[in-house]
């Protein structure tokens, strides 16, 4: 029941992000090009659009593209409002059902995010601000809830910062509410990866300063975290680092690590003063531009302390392996197997398929079947549906 | 036997012809593919490489040149070469791109040997010629097999290319080229 319960309240958090680190398949191993975080993830920009239209979207008549010209229904709002260049105004909204199927039966609507964000790339300027409403769930996201104690009915911002672009967009020094720089930056945000590392797109930004560097060579960026500014009470914020850099040694082919390091005077699952670390591996690879395989390990190492001073270290990992096939221009199949340790084991497999049937529009369906093994010994195994219909503006 | 005599001549005449030819042909590719490069680099980390393996060499008594067909350069993404070979290189009015050295500024490194000079070689592309330095690194066996990697950088608006821009991203115009062979001498 405990199990049923954990995963029905993971699964309430929305996934509110585009991202598609499996665009090394196409060549591209920087984000910024498509994304306005240099990280990638999130908000596309005028370039991410057209290749949205372009490589991602669903064309009956293949002749569509050969234009090479994305559809004028690519822009803001269907191309219905023209936008000047330097301001990029956008949205994510995305909702769906999902049923779940344990030791108890729940089909349940999810409505998972409503943001609105907008650009503004006054270069080398530029400010990013995500506002959203959020109906519970939404936890560190939540800026103000009509009912604090649960959160819902909430005013949400998963992102806002100021930065400056320099060296020729290479270098992006970034301070507000920031993504967490670590591993896949990869949308299934129950992942175990992104889920116990507490970096996952949907509302495990931090507050802090980053700078981000790329070149052909390589990407990196790292985070000093002053803490979520959204939560209460200051005990519970987390402060240190975060980062990674991806190297890419041949073609289609990234291969980065990753480092976290966290300090709360009370942390928000364990309730003690804990040192939070998290180191990791990752890379991305495509043998052909129709497959990318996706994977990353990460090291979780809890030190909790007690009153009297004394410690004590759970030492755990996660594992993510997914693969992306393009079967046909338009249409994913994302199989993936995830295992993790961290108090309980987990072991999952996802069979996840995504359509993109008109411009700004991803149906997606997820499959997941999970064997949780709580520490105090059995295990549930669980079936997860779970549809969605994303539309970004 | 008149007519033996005559065909006897006819085949010393051939044999001394195909002799001279392949005595003037110098370099003669070998069954490993080479490889030919660029790299066009933009803004925030962006990169766009473009490959072919469709390379091939033609020597007279004063140069080597080697000669690369445009037509099969790809990208990694179909619409974006039809786009460069259509938009930017104009392909079907410019099927190739040569690259010249002068056979006496050619390294001839001796068996077992490695030797990286840099020459003058004349590009033509885009329906230009310039002249520019070209790095070569080369090494030779003892069976005469010899590996050559070159490598030169262009700005392609010298060449009369416009800069590839689009919606927002806009390529540095210079580019960097490496070609790889191997051939027998």
């Amino acid at each position: 029941m405990r199990a049923f319960h954990l995963t029905l309240s993971l699964l309430l958090a929305a996934p509110g992000a585009l991202a598609w680190p499996s665009m090394i398949a196409h060549g591209y191993t920087s984000c910024a090009a498509c994304h306005v975080d240099p990280s990638g993830g999130g908000q596309l920009s005028a370039y991410g659009r057209g290749m949205d239209d372009l490589l991602v979207r669903w064309h009956l008549d293949p002749k569509e593209v050969e234009s090479g010209e994305p559809s004028s229904t690519a822009g803001f709002l269907f191309g219905l409002v023209p936008t000047p260049e330097w301001l990029n105004p956008g949205g994510n909204l995305r909702g769906g059902p999902m049923v779940v199927v344990g030791n108890n039966v729940a089909a349940v609507p999810l409505v998972m995010a409503t943001d609105v964000e907008a650009t503004v790339d006054l270069s080398p300027v530029v400010a990013h601000l995500s506002l959203g409403f959020g109906l519970k769930g939404m936890g560190p996201a939540v800026v103000v809830a009509a009912n604090p104690e649960s959160g819902e009915l909430a005013l949400v911002s998963r992102a806002h910062w100021l930065g400056l672009k320099l060296l020729d967009d290479s270098l992006v020094l970034r301070a507000g509410r920031i993504p967490v720089p670590f591993g896949l930056r990869n949308v299934e945000h129950t992942a175990a990866v992104r889920e116990l590392s507490r970096t996952d797109l949907n509302v495990d930004q931090q507050h802090g300063v980053a700078v981000a560097f790329a070149n052909e060579l390589l990407r990196a960026e790292l985070m000093a975290l002053f803490g979520n500014y959204q939560i209460r009470p200051d005990a519970v914020r987390e402060r240190g680092y975060s980062g990674f850099v991806e190297l890419f040694v041949l073609e289609r082919l990234g291969v980065g690590a990753s480092s976290l390091l966290t300090w709360a005077g009370r942390d928000v699952v364990t309730g003690v003063p804990t040192l939070r670390q998290v180191h990791g591996a990752f890379a991305r690879y495509a043998p052909i531009e129709q497959l990318a395989l996706l994977v990353e390990a990460d090291a979780l190492v809890d030190t909790g302390f007690d009153a009297a001073g004394a410690s004590t270290t759970a030492v755990g990992g996660a594992g993510w392996l997914q693969g992306e096939w393009s079967i046909i221009p338009g249409v994913k199949l994302l199989p993936a197997l995830e295992a993790s340790l961290h108090g309980d084991g987990k072991v999952a497999g996802w069979v996840s398929a995504a359509w993109y049937p008109l411009p700004h529009t991803e149906l997606r369906a997820d499959l997941i079947y999970r064997q949780l093994f709580p520490a105090a010994g059995g295990s549930v195994g669980t079936f997860i549906g779970l549809g969605q219909l994303h539309l970004f503006l | 036997m008149p007519y033996l005599r005559s065909a006897r001549a006819l085949l010393v005449v051939l044999a001394t012809l195909t002799l001279a030819t392949a005595a003037l042909a110098g370099f003669t590719l070998t069954k490993t593919p080479p490889a030919v490069q660029f790299t066009g680099v933009g803004p925030g980390g962006f990169k766009m490489v473009g490959k072919t393996a469709a390379l091939s060499l033609v020597q007279d008594d004063k140069a080597l040149t080697v000669v690369v067909a445009l037509a099969d350069l790809t990208t990694g993404i179909a619409l974006r070469d039809k786009h460069m070979r259509d938009k930017y290189l104009e392909v079907q009015k410019f099927p190739d791109t040569r690259l010249s050295v002068p056979l006496a500024a050619l390294p001839n490194p001796a068996a077992g040997a490695s030797v990286d000079v840099e020459v003058k070689g004349t590009l033509s592309l885009h329906g230009v010629q310039r002249e520019l330095p070209v790095k070569i690194k080369a090494s030779c066996t003892a069976q005469n097999v010899c590996t050559a990697k070159g490598s030169f950088m262009i700005n392609i608006k010298e060449f009369g290319i416009v800069v590839p821009s689009y919606l927002g991203v806009t390529l540095k115009p210079e580019v960097n080229v490496e070609a790889q062979l191997e051939a027998t001498r």
